[in-house]
């Protein structure tokens, strides 16, 4: 870890954390320098910035996946430190490298950590040779035979991942024998295609579970947890709503599973703010490690609500060498929060992403309603790009007041010229199952049948 | 009015503003009293039909060398002048034969990619 004053930030990503970034570089007094895309070249972070610079063209692969090209605007730009948001190259071992190398900070936990817990079948190795649960399955990365026998052992229905990857690519869910050769050849070719490494892990399937996940924050020494985050609600593991905390769990099941979370990033030495997601077995109550992510969240804004903590800034800080400002003794977490994404996506066309010119943008406001967005009326949606227009986020002293400042606050929200996921967002906010905190993972897909 | 003349020190940010700034051409300074007259940087006019050479990446931009002229005679294959990228020189070609105008961006200067670095006026 660097112990380099951060005077000027370069950020290497787009849209809404972009924005987010560049917020908290002017709250530090830290100037920020815009990498953009051809693309991205009217949009409000570009405008927002203190500079900017050009980095390539549309494409993701030559601007925001371009490592040298990142790491060379933030050389000639004079920039400190690169702050990678999330997505691209966030979780990228070798462009950590290779900013270290061109003595420019990396704003996140470092190449080691990265790689430790970038390898996904390694991470739950990992977890449990510290004790923490993990669901029944394979050691560590496995072929298709020896996944066949696992799965005999632990009974099917069974879940194959990519050892490097997330998102649900390179996963299957495999019911029976008979389908097993098949599913594993699909999805160690669609790893390979997405990750460029086709190594798959395997663990057995729980149907009705919820996805909770816990916030950490290390400084390399001291790591603490900023409780949790429920992320039930999904559609094909696209998180849609996130609230903290989690209507599922007690004060007991919450500490053990905080605790859990510290433990595993506490074993890595964890220098920044991280994530360890867990899987909530709701018919046993208990819970299993899935995996370690080593940037900051979408939904890092639940946490920031309820505990007031600037995450963003507080990775700047650790980035640049300071350590944690507070103990776990100190952190109060307080009321409820919620957020809801507004995608870009048709719903009548199965979510598919919806590029164009937004013709009209009002965002709410009132008492405890957050809106990160990029947006702007005349903004045009690149289709280069994820979907994600606006973050809504709204807290309450209680769960039932976030809800019906969440209502609220999307009843107000008008955006228009793009079809947006909205209208998705109003029903499942009034929704029975969700007002009775019920919703576990596979819950939002069996509405959209209904 | 002494409280509205500028210490030393504010003259000199300013000077040191305006000297990193890229977007004048001229500068003056009456000082303390203060009286400043900035003159934009217009592009000057390209000459007839003249094209636009563009930096394929970001990075520093080196000319050739020995540097060519303007006025002289480039092929399509005529290295121009390099962009730095963490310390590997990548060759900007002229792209089409013609005549370099103009050279835009001066050694070791930053640039973004798609920037002009040159202008080229084309063989009709």
């Amino acid at each position: 870890m660097s112990a380099k004053p951060i005077r000027r930030v370069l950020i290497g990503n787009r849209g809404e954390i972009a924005l987010r970034i560049i917020r908290a570089c002017r709250e530090l007094g830290i100037e920020s320098v815009q990498a953009y895309s051809q693309a991205d070249r009217d949009s409000l972070p570009v405008r927002m910035a203190d500079r900017a610079a050009c980095i390539g063209p549309a494409s993701a692969a030559q601007s925001y996946l371009d490592a040298d090209a990142l790491v060379s605007a933030a050389v000639v730009q004079d920039a400190d430190a690169i702050h990678p948001g999330y997505g691209f190259l966030s979780e990228n071992a070798a462009f950590a490298q290779l900013c270290e190398r061109h003595g420019v900070v990396f704003i996140g936990p470092g190449a080691r950590a990265i790689e430790q817990m970038g390898d996904k079948a390694a991470a739950r190795k990992l977890a449990a040779g510290i004790g923490v649960p993990v669901t029944p399955g394979s050691a560590g990365a496995l072929d298709s035979r020896e996944a066949a026998r696992i799965a005999g052992e632990i009974g099917y229905p069974v879940l194959l991942k990519a050892s490097a990857g997330g998102g649900g690519r390179g996963m299957r869910v495999v019911h029976s024998p008979g389908e097993l050769a098949d599913a594993f050849q699909q999805a160690s070719a669609e790893a390979l295609a997405a990750f460029g490494d086709g190594a798959l892990y395997l663990e057995k399937f729980l149907t009705r579970i919820r996805h909770v996940e816990v916030q950490v924050l290390g400084d390399g020494k001291a790591v603490l947890h900023l409780g949790e985050r429920d992320c039930s609600s999904q559609r094909r593991n696209q998180k849609l709503v996130e609230e903290s905390p989690s209507p599922a769990l007690d004060a007991g099941r919450r500490t053990e599973l905080c605790s859990a979370a510290v433990a595993i990033a506490r074993h890595v030495g964890y220098a920044s703010a991280g994530t360890v997601e867990f899987i909530l077995d709701d018919a046993t109550g208990k819970f299993y490690f899935i995996e370690m992510n080593t940037r900051i969240q979408v939904e890092h804004p639940v946490t920031e609500m309820v505990s007031g903590i600037d995450l963003v800034k507080a990775q700047i800080r650790i980035a640049s060498g300071a350590p944690l400002a507070f103990a776990q003794d100190d952190v109060r977490l307080s009321g409820h929060a919620i957020e809801c994404r507004i995608n870009a996506e048709d719903a009548e066309r199965d979510f598919a992403p919806c590029p164009g010119t937004i013709t009209r943008f009002h965002a709410p406001g009132g008492p405890g309603v957050r809106i990160d967005s990029h947006l702007y009326c005349g903004y045009a949606v690149p289709p280069y790009y994820d979907s994600l227009l606006a973050k809504l986020i709204a807290w309450g002293a209680t769960r039932a007041e976030a809800i019906a400042r969440m209502q609220r606050a999307l009843a107000e929200t008008v955006i228009e010229g793009v079809a947006t996921t909205l209208p998705l967002q109003r029903r499942l906010l009034a929704d029975p199952v969700f007002l009775d905190g019920r919703v576990d993972t596979r819950y939002v897909g069996e509405l959209l049948t209904k | 009015m002494s409280d509205s003349e500028l210490t030393q020190a504010e003259l000199q940010r300013i000077v040191e503003l305006v000297g990193a700034s890229d977007k004048f051409s001229e500068f003056h300074l009456k000082a303390r009293g203060v009286e400043i007259d900035l003159r934009s940087r217009m592009p000057q006019p390209p000459a007839l039909g003249a094209v636009p050479v563009e930096s394929p990446r970001v990075g520093r931009f080196r000319p050739a060398q020995p540097p060519i002229e303007a006025g002289s005679r480039v092929a399509p294959d005529t290295v121009i002048g390099y962009i730095d990228v963490l310390g590997v020189l990548r060759p900007v070609a002229a792209a089409r034969a013609g005549t370099l105008a103009r050279i835009l961006a001066g050694g070791g200067e930053p640039v973004e990619y798609g920037q002009p670095l040159a202008l080229i006026a084309p063989d009709a």
